[in-house]
């Protein structure tokens, strides 16, 4: 443990100097994304050190080494830009949005992966190879009539085509939208900043401008998230990637089922039936039940329970009291009574 | 500094400070991750009592003997994992109400598999609840039990008081849904354009990442940027890092969704707004909220991101009883569980309130 602690004392010493000197300008040449990358060096070593195979920790610690390394290491570069200088609310917000580019929300969400994160479209990157190639097959005939023995075929090779074509139009209108919202939260960011220019009311560090930044980033988001126009273009998406998804999945069962192999459509078919039997024999269940006379329940017994450690302190009703509010409910017109 | 210098109060030395303190936390934090164990959750012992499918009925054994003669029964929401009512020890509704003197069970949906895609909105609420409840009232030799919906379970909880009331004494809905439609209902803007059929018949059951990264898109700088960034402030605290782990633990741990029971509530009422415009149908039934006329407690936070307030507070006057209470507790969707405040604010109030209503 010592050991360890050693070892990432003297990395981090020699990480923290590189960063040191490229926020003070001693290594001129090296360019802003000197100090980013020392910061994201000491980040990545560290994450090593403190990881251990163990699952759920090293998935956090990665989520952890990834975020600093992505936002917070660049906002100590913009910082640093701005130390004991003379500066204004729109310098910074400039300089934050040419480290983090025109559309930092894209960047954000594409980023949310890991463990029991897995977007929709990370499915269309891992079936990419496959994709392409059905698409390189189907593209000169997207438009054509389908005849012939391979009718059918080529029709679903054709759906597959136009399904991933309307997916990339759709992604593209998200991530338009997505951009829309990101110079919204830059506008939003830069007048938080304009707020913190009276006296006493200064940022005094990056974690606090980095703050800033999420709050201005999140009213933008939360605006756009709520608007008419981000339901269509988010509905829009989210089906044209099912429809890809239906188009290819198509294939690969037909593919399945020339090698004998059961597809998902049977699959479902059986688990259909079973459902439904099951359903129908509680029914019957039930009926069976109601007609045959029951014995007396048994009750549960207090002997059966563990036994008691110590007693519970009073309750304090007062609080209780306090907090909730009695309100009269308006009784609504009753509907007809129901059938059973 | 001159106040005139910008919206900035920060130097090369205050920045140089600053990233001094982040490298002592990453150090401090070698030793508190490596000292630790994996998270454990789920503190309060409990015994199976029934089981239908994946679905199993469990009874918490509290350090007293329950003082009350009827049985309060939790059934929560089929995303994310029931434990969260019972996280550790120190944050656990489970154990506030054992303390108190209830007697409590819980539902434990389980997690589906491609074999249960065709559980219906009716099995989760006529087989699932409708058979615990069942269950409860032969061992009880009660007519009628409590009932606590949490979130999706509250809206189950409610069709299932509608249409047998009878076998409900008393009704807690818990950050509830009942209008989807209000205007900051973000999740339920999302999802209208949806074709749902589509979505349903193309995946079969709802993949539990796909839902994780849903509830993280509503505030994505916060929920996935923001906390890591944050973290560093606690890794010198092995407890605090625990309780950060365990509520990561719980994020993440989620079930898939069952295809037609997520088609049939997603299409009823996120869509459809069924409690408010009517038509909730669960298999050949309507449901009608004019017909819960046993006693309400509608508890629900004022900084819910998931389940606005207002969607809860819609449940006033859409239900029938003329005993309805509400709770409007300060905090958010999870704090209602877990913050220190709501350790004592919520059990208190659900304990009186039922005490109240068992004379």
């Amino acid at each position: 443990m010592a050991q360890g602690s050693n070892d990432f004392e003297a990395l981090a010493r020699q990480y923290w100097g590189m960063w040191g000197d490229a926020v003070r300008g001693a290594i001129p040449q090296a360019g802003a994304d000197a100090g980013v990358q020392g910061f994201r060096d000491a980040l990545g070593a560290w994450t090593n050190m403190a990881g251990g195979g163990r699952g759920g920790v090293d998935a956090v610690l990665g989520h952890f080494n990834r975020q600093n390394g992505d936002w917070f290491a660049q906002m100590q570069q913009v910082a640093a830009q701005f130390a004991g200088r003379e500066h204004s609310a729109q310098d910074v917000t400039r300089a934050w949005q040419q480290a983090l580019g025109g559309n930092p929300f894209q960047g954000l969400m594409y980023g949310m992966r890991g463990p029991g994160l897995q977007d929709l479209e990370q499915w269309s990157e891992s079936a990419a190879p496959w994709l392409q190639n059905l698409r390189n097959e189907a593209s000169s005939t997207l438009g054509m009539p389908a005849f012939g023995f391979a009718r059918e075929h080529q029709e679903r090779l054709q759906a597959l085509g136009q399904a991933q074509l309307r997916w990339q139009e759709a992604l593209s209108d998200y991530n338009a939208l997505m951009a829309k919202a990101s110079q919204d939260a830059y506008a939003r960011f830069e007048s938080k900043l304009a707020e913190r220019e009276e006296p006493g009311r200064q940022l005094g560090s990056v974690r606090a401008l980095f703050d800033l930044w999420v709050d201005a980033a999140e009213e933008a988001y939360a605006a756009s998230a709520l608007s008419t126009e981000y339901r269509k273009a988010y509905g829009a998406l989210v089906n044209a990637q099912m429809q890809l998804r239906a188009s290819a999945q198509a294939i690969a069962e037909q593919a399945s089922m020339q090698l004998g192999m059961p597809g998902r459509t049977e699959l479902d078919s059986a688990h259909r039936k079973i459902a439904e039997l099951e359903r129908q024999l509680r029914r019957l269940q039930r009926k069976a039940d109601d007609n045959e006379p029951r014995p007396a329940p048994a009750a549960v017994t207090p002997a059966a329970r563990k036994p008691v450690k110590k007693a519970a302190k009073p309750v304090a009703k007062k609080a209780a009291g306090k907090a909730v509010k009695k309100a009269p409910a308006r009784k609504p017109t009753k509907p007809a009574a129901r059938k059973r | 500094m001159d106040a005139t210098f910008g919206p900035l109060n920060i130097t090369p030395q205050s920045l140089a400070e600053e990233a001094g303190r982040f490298q002592h936390k990453l150090e401090a934090g070698l030793a508190t991750l490596r000292g630790m164990d994996d998270v454990h959750f789920g503190v309060t012992a409990r015994e199976e009592v029934w089981r239908d499918g994946k679905t199993i009925l469990y009874r918490y054994r509290g350090e007293r003997v329950p003082t009350a003669k009827v049985p309060l029964l939790i059934a929560y929401a089929l995303v994310n994992r029931p434990y969260m009512v019972d996280l550790q020890s120190d944050r656990s509704l489970v154990k506030g109400l054992l303390e108190r003197g209830q007697d409590v069970y819980i539902i434990d949906w389980g997690y589906p598999d491609r074999s249960d895609r065709y559980l219906t909105l009716e099995d989760y609420i006529e087989r699932f609840i409708g058979g615990a409840v069942d269950y409860l009232r032969k061992a009880h030799k009660q007519d009628a039990i409590n009932l606590l919906g949490i979130c999706q379970g509250g809206v189950f909880s409610l069709c299932y008081a509608a249409l047998h009331p009878r076998k409900v004494r008393n009704l807690i809905t818990m950050v509830t849904p009942v209008d989807f439609h209000t205007a900051d209902n973000m999740l339920s803007n999302w999802n209208r354009e949806i074709d749902v059929d589509l979505l349903v018949d193309t995946l079969g059951n709802i993949p539990a990442d796909m839902m994780n990264l849903t509830y993280l898109m509503l505030k994505p700088w916060r929920l996935f940027a923001q906390k890591y960034v944050g973290m560093v402030d606690i890794l010198d605290d092995r407890k605090a890092m625990e309780d950060f782990l365990r509520m990561e633990k719980w994020i993440f741990d989620s079930p898939d969704q069952a295809g037609e029971a997520f088609r049939e509530f997603n299409t009823q009422f996120f869509q459809g707004n069924g409690f408010v415009k009517g038509g909730v149908r669960i298999g050949d039934e309507d449901v009608h909220l004019g017909l819960v006329e046993m006693p309400i407690l509608n508890i629900f936070a004022e900084q819910d991101h998931l389940v606005p307030p207002d969607a809860s507070r819609a449940l006033r006057d859409l239900a029938g009883t003329d005993d309805y209470t509400e709770l409007s507790f300060k905090g958010g969707h999870i704090g209602i569980y877990v913050s220190g405040r709501a350790q004592k604010e919520v059990p208190d109030t659900i304990h009186a309130w039922l005490a109240k209503r068992s004379r």
